[in-house]
C-alpha cells in the first residue's frame, strides 16, 4: 500500500491502494476452517427408504418432471402407494417446520407417481444381465421393494405370492378410499413389467418349501405378520366377533359385508382406524374403544382425525372385559353386549409409553353391538411357514445386521422382520435386502456414502413464511357410502408451489449469501459451484454463519482438529 | 412542504436545516432520529418518500451506522448529509475520524445537547466541543437564518478543502423555537452551490482500495494535510462568507464582533448564548462601560490569528462556556488561553453556566461581567454559574 501517488485518479489526499492485497496471505491467521459441503438433509434422514426429497422437489420446482420421478424411484417404486399411505416421517423432520409447516413431501411424491401412471413412464431396465435368480416369497411392499432393487441390479427374480393378487396388506388390509386399486394395480404392473416372474397361489410351508428353492442363489422371505392377537376375554369366540384383518379382508374383496348397524372396534392402530371408517361407510354406526388416549394411538394421526370428521365416536382409556349375547335384537339380527372397565395411566414402560392400569367398580355396558371388532395387533406365526428353526432363543427372528438369518443367503424383510411397522419401513427393508444380495453375489465393497448427515440449522432470517397447500378432500357426505379415494391430492399447480417451499437443507443453491457477506472476498464463486480461498479466508465464520441452509461446516484448523469446538 | 418556497418565513432551526439540505441537493441522507434533532430525519425521510427531494434517505439502526452510511455514499461522490445530537454524536465518535481522515466533505447538523446521564434532553455544547480533535469543521450557529446559511457555506467550505463539517444549532433555543428566516431561492442557491465534483471517488470500473493500512511516514503526511487543509480552510470560510454576502446579503466570517470597538472587556460566547450577552453588552455599554462581544463561528479550524486581531486593544476576556472539559474547566476558554499564549497584558476569565440547558440570563452576564472587570474572578480556574450550584 501507497500513497495513491500512482493512482489513475491520482490523489494525495488519501491512502489509495496501487495494487492489490492477495500478497497477504491472511488464510495464515486461520484457526477456524470453513467448509462447503453437502449434507444429508433431514428429510432423507426421516424416510426410512432414503428417499431424497431435497433433490426430488428441486427437479419439480425446475418442471424437470421425468427426472424428479426417477430421482424418487431410484430408491422408492411405490411413490403413487406412499403419497397415499405413508406416515411421512420425512415431514415430520422437515426443517421448514421451524419456520411454518413441513414441506408436504408426501403430496408431492404422490403427485409424481400419479403423473408417472398417467403418462406411461416406465422404469429403465437394469444395465446388466447377470445369471444368478433370486426367490422372494410375499408380495407385500418389502417383497415388491426387493424385487424391483435385485432386478435393477441384473438378476431373475421369482416373486411367490400366497394369495390370487399381488400386493400384501396394501391390498387385503387397507381400504380402497385411502389406495384406489387402480393405483396399486398400476404401480405393482411397473414393477413386473422389469421383467419379473410372479408365481401366485405359492404358499410357503403348504405348497412351496425353502428345499423346492436350490436354483436360488438368495431367498428373500417377507411373509407380513397374518395371526391377529387375541383379547383374551370371555365371549371372544361368539359369532360377531372378528379381527381386523379379517374385516378388511371381506371389505377389500369384492363382497362387501354386512357388520350390521353398530359396531365396535377395539384398538388403536391403522387397522383400528381403517376397520371402524370402512364399518361406517357400510352404514354403521361405529365406536372405537381404546385403552390409551388419542396422543398414543399408533394410527396414522391424520386418518384418525378423518374417522373422527366422519363420525367415527371414541372412547379412550377403556378396556373391554367380556362379550355376551345381548338381549336386545334389531332387524331381526341377534346382537352383543360388551363390558368395559375404565382404566387410567400408570408409570411409563421401558418404551415411555405409559401403562395403563384398569379402576375397580367402573364397568358398564356397550349393548345392541352388531359386531366387534377386535383389531389389537398381529403377529409372525412361524410354525405356519415351517419356519421354527429360524427361531432364536427368545420365540424371536435370529437376523443379523443385514437380515440375513441362521440359513446363509436367506434374507427376512419387513414386518415379518421387525414385527407391525410401516409400508415405508418394509419398502426400506426390500431395498436393504437386495443391497445385502448384491454384495454377496457380486462381493462389491460397500459403497460409502460421501455425504454426511446435515447436523446444521436453517437461517430463518432468510427465508418468508407460506403456507403448506393441502389437497382436496371428498366431501362428508359422499363419503357415507362410498369407498372412493378421500384424499384427492394435489394439483400440478400446488405440488410445484410445495417443492418451491423446500429449503434445500445442507445444499447449496448458489444463492450467494457467503459471497456477499465474506468480509476477505475469500468465497469464490465458479459457473456451478462455490468455493473458498483458503489463502486469504481468515476463518470468521461468518459464512457459515449466515448460510441460509446450513451449507458451511466449520471445523478447527491444525493444530487445534480434534479439539471441542 | 410548503416551507420549501423561498421568501421569508418564520420557522424553527430544525426546518431551516431541512430546507438548507434541500436546497444543497443532496443526494444521500442517512441518519438515526435523536432529541431534539429528530424532525429534521423525520422531515427529510418524509421529502424522500414523497418523493418531493431527490435524494436517497438510507434509515439506520444507529448512529455509528449513520456515519458509516454517509461515508460508503460520500466515498462514491454523492453529496451526503447527516443530522444527530447528543448521545448519537458521541456514537459517530470513531466514524466522525474515519470520515475526516478519507477526506470526505460531508455536512453534519449537530442540535447541541447534553451527555447523560443524568438523563437530560437539554442544552450544552459539551457533546459537539468533546469532538473538536476529530478532523471536522466546526461552526456554531446563532440564529436558524444562520443555520440555513451555514449549511449551504459548508457544503462550498467542505467541498474545496475536503474536510467535513458539522454544523451546531443549540437544542431547543434554536431547533425547536421559530423565527423569522429568508428562505433563498434554489435557483440562487445553485449558482452558490454547483453540483460535487469529487476529486476521487470509488469506481467500480477501476477499483481500488481506500485508506487500507499504510506505512508511518505517509501516515503522517495524510495528517500534516489534515491540518493544512484546517489551515485553508479558514481562508475559504472568510471568501464564501464574503460571496454569500454579496449574493444574498448575509455576509458571514470565522467570528463576530458586536460593539467591540475600543472595548476593555470582550464577552466571548458562541450559539444560542450570544443573543442574551449582547443584551447584556448594550446595558453595560449603556451604562458607560466599554465593554464588547466576540461571538466564535467556527471552533475548528479555531481563528487563532484573528482573535488575536480583535483582542488587540481589550484587556479582559470572559469567556462564557456552555461546555466543560473536566479537570480542565470551560472549553473554549482553554481554546483563548492557547491561541493568546505570551499576550501578558490580558486577563482571560472562564465561566461555565448554562449545562444541561440551566438558564443564562442578562443579569447573569451583566453581573459577572462586572466582576471581571473589578478583576475579582479568580484568572486560574473557571467558575461555575447558575443551576443550584
Ligand atoms: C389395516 C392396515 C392398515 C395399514 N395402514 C398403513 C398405512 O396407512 N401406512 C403404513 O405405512 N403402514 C400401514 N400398515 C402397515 C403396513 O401395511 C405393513 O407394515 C406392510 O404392509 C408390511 O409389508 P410386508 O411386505 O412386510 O408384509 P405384508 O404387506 O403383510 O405382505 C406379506 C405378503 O406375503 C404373503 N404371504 C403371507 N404368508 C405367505 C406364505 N406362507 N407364502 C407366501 N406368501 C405369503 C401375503 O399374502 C402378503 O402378500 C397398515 C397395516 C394394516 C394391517
Ligand atoms: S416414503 Fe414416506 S417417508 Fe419416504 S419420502 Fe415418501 S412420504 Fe416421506
Ligand atoms: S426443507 Fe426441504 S430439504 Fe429441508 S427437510 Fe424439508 S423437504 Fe427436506
Amino acid at each position: 500500500m501507497r500513497a495513491g501517488i500512482e493512482s489513475s485518479q491520482t490523489s494525495t489526499l488519501v491512502a489509495i491502494s496501487t495494487g492489490t492485497m492477495d500478497w497477504n496471505h491472511t488464510g495464515t491467521w486461520r484457526t477456524l476452517k470453513p467448509v462447503f459441503q453437502t449434507f444429508i438433509p433431514p428429510c432423507e434422514l426421516g424416510c426410512p427408504t432414503g428417499g431424497k426429497m431435497r433433490e426430488v422437489a428441486a427437479l419439480l420446482a425446475a418442471d424437470r418432471l421425468r427426472e424428479a420421478w426417477e430421482t424418487l424411484v431410484m430408491n422408492n417404486p411405490l411413490p403413487a402407494v406412499c403419497g397415499r399411505v405413508c406416515n411421512h416421517p420425512c415431514e415430520e423432520a422437515c426443517s421448514r417446520k421451524e419456520l411454518d409447516e413441513a414441506v408436504s413431501l408426501r403430496g408431492i411424491e404422490r403427485h409424481l407417481g400419479d403423473l408417472a401412471l398417467k403418462n406411461g413412464w416406465h422404469f429403465s431396465p437394469p444395465d446388466q444381465i447377470w445369471p444368478e435368480r433370486v426367490a422372494i416369497i410375499g408380495s407385500g411392499p418389502a417383497g415388491l421393494a426387493c424385487a424391483f432393487h435385485v432386478r435393477r441390479l441384473g438378476y431373475g427374480v421369482t416373486l411367490f405370492e400366497a394369495r390370487e393378487t399381488p400386493g400384501g396388506l396394501l391390498r387385503y388390509g387397507i381400504p380402497e378410499y385411502r389406495l384406489s386399486r387402480g393405483i396399486l394395480d398400476g404401480e405393482i404392473s411397473h414393477i413386473l413389467s422389469l421383467g419379473i416372474e410372479l408365481q401366485l397361489r405359492r404358499s410357503l410351508g403348504q405348497n412351496l418349501w425353502i428345499q423346492d428353492l436350490q436354483g436360488f442363489r438368495a431367498i428373500f422371505l417377507a411373509t407380513g405378520l397374518s395371526k391377529s392377537r387375541r383379547l383374551y376375554i370371555p365371549g371372544e369366540t361368539l359369532p360377531g366377533v372378528l379381527s381386523g384383518l379379517e374385516f378388511l379382508d371381506t371389505v377389500n374383496s369384492n363382497s362387501r359385508p354386512n357388520p350390521g348397524h353398530h359396531v365396535v372396534v377395539v384398538g388403536g392402530g391403522n387397522t383400528a382406524i381403517d376397520a371402524a371408517r370402512s364399518a361406517l361407510r357400510l352404514g354403521a354406526r361405529t365406536h372405537v374403544v381404546y385403552r390409551r388416549t388419542r396422543e398414543e394411538m399408533p394410527a396414522i394421526s391424520e386418518e384418525v382425525e378423518a374417522a373422527r370428521r366422519e363420525g367415527v365416536e371414541f372412547t379412550f382409556l377403556t378396556i373391554p372385559v367380556s362379550i355376551e349375547h345381548s338381549q336386545e335384537t334389531t332387524s331381526g339380527r341377534t346382537s352383543l353386549r360388551l363390558c368395559c372397565r375404565r382404566a387410567r395411566f400408570g408409570t411409563s414402560d421401558a418404551g415411555g409409553r405409559p401403562q395403563v392400569f384398569p379402576i375397580p367398580h367402573t364397568d358398564f355396558i356397550i349393548d345392541g353391538v352388531t359386531s366387534v371388532i377386535a383389531a389389537v395387533g398381529e403377529e409372525a406365526n412361524l410354525e405356519e411357514l415351517d419356519l421354527s428353526h429360524l427361531q432364536s432363543d427368545g420365540g424371536k427372528l435370529a437376523l443379523s445386521a443385514e437380515q440375513e438369518s441362521v440359513i446363509p443367503n436367506l434374507f427376512v424383510g419387513g414386518d415379518l422382520a421387525s414385527g407391525a411397522d410401516t409400508v415405508a419401513s418394509a419398502l426400506a427393508s426390500g431395498k436393504q435386502a437386495a443391497r445385502a444380495i448384491q454384495r454377496r453375489l457380486r462381493g462389491l465393497p460397500e459403497g460409502i456414502s460421501p455425504e454426511t448427515p446435515w447436523t446444521g440449522k436453517i437461517n430463518p432470517d432468510y427465508f418468508l413464511s407460506s403456507p403448506r397447500a393441502s389437497a382436496a378432500t371428498l366431501r362428508l357426505s359422499q363419503r357415507e357410502s362410498s369407498f372412493a379415494e378421500v384424499n384427492q391430492g394435489l394439483t400440478h399447480e400446488t405440488a410445484v408451489q410445495e417443492s418451491r417451499r423446500c429449503l434445500s437443507c445442507g445444499l447449496c443453491t448458489r444463492c450467494e449469501v457467503c459471497w456477499a457477506f465474506c468480509p476477505d472476498r475469500a468465497v469464490e464463486k465458479g459457473d456451478d459451484e462455490y468455493w473458498i480461498d483458503y489463502e486469504h479466508c481468515k476463518g470468521c465464520g461468518i459464512c457459515a454463519v449466515e448460510c441460509p441452509r446450513g451449507v458451511i461446516a466449520l471445523a478447527l484448523e491444525h493444530p487445534y482438529a480434534g479439539r471441542e469446538l | 412542504m410548503e416551507s420549501l418556497k423561498a421568501g421569508a418565513q418564520v420557522i424553527e432551526g430544525n426546518t431551516a436545516a431541512v430546507i438548507a439540505a434541500a436546497l444543497a441537493r443532496v443526494q444521500v441522507i442517512a441518519a438515526y432520529p435523536i432529541t431534539p434533532s429528530s424532525p429534521i430525519v423525520e422531515s427529510l425521510s418524509d421529502l424522500c418518500a414523497q418523493g418531493k427531494l431527490q435524494a436517497r434517505f438510507i434509515p439506520v439502526e444507529s448512529e455509528h451506522s449513520a456515519m458509516a452510511a454517509c461515508i460508503g455514499a460520500a466515498m462514491t461522490g454523492c453529496r451526503t448529509f447527516t443530522a444527530t445530537s447528543s448521545q448519537g454524536l458521541a456514537l459517530m465518535h470513531e466514524l466522525l475520524h474515519w470520515s475526516a481522515g478519507s477526506r470526505l466533505p460531508i455536512v453534519l447538523v449537530n442540535v447541541n445537547r447534553a451527555l447523560a446521564p443524568p438523563w437530560t434532553i437539554f442544552c450544552d455544547q459539551s457533546d459537539a466541543f468533546s469532538q473538536r480533535d476529530t478532523g471536522w469543521m466546526q461552526i456554531y450557529c446563532e440564529t436558524a437564518q444562520e443555520v440555513l446559511d451555514s449549511v449551504l457555506q459548508a457544503y462550498r467550505i467542505s467541498e474545496e478543502v475536503l474536510l467535513p463539517c458539522m454544523v451546531n444549532m443549540d437544542g431547543f433555543y434554536l431547533s425547536h423555537t421559530a423565527e423569522p428566516v429568508e428562505v433563498p431561492d434554489p435557483k440562487e442557491v445553485d449558482c452558490f452551490l454547483p453540483g460535487f465534483e469529487p476529486r476521487f471517488h470509488l469506481d467500480a470500473a477501476d477499483p481500488h482500495a481506500f485508506g487500507g493500512g499504510t506505512a508511518p511516514a505517509p501516515y503522517m503526511e495524510f495528517r500534516h494535510q489534515m491540518q493544512e487543509a484546517m489551515e485553508e480552510a479558514k481562508d475559504r470560510i472568510v471568501r464564501v462568507g464574503e460571496e454569500f454576502g454579496r449574493q444574498f446579503g448575509r455576509s458571514y466570517g470565522l467570528l463576530e464582533l458586536y460593539r467591540a470597538e475600543n472595548a476593555s472587556l470582550l464577552v466571548v460566547t458562541s450559539g444560542s448564548i450570544t443573543g442574551t450577552a449582547r443584551e447584556a453588552v448594550d446595558g453595560l455599554r449603556d451604562q458607560g462601560l466599554a465593554v464588547g462581544l466576540l461571538r466564535v463561528r467556527f471552533l475548528r479550524p479555531f481563528p487563532a490569528e484573528e482573535v488575536r486581531r480583535a483582542v488587540s486593544s481589550a484587556e479582559t476576556l470572559l469567556v462564557l462556556d456552555r461546555a466543560v472539559s473536566y479537570g480542565q474547566g470551560g472549553t473554549l476558554a482553554q481554546e483563548f488561553k492557547a491561541a493568546l499564549y505570551g499576550q501578558d497584558r490580558l486577563q482571560i476569565f472562564s465561566i461555565v453556566m448554562g449545562l444541561g440547558g440551566a438558564p443564562v440570563t442578562r443579569q447573569m452576564i451583566e453581573e459577572t461581567t462586572l466582576m471581571a472587570l473589578e478583576r475579582t474572578l479568580d484568572p486560574c480556574r473557571s467558575h461555575w454559574l447558575g443551576g443550584t450550584i
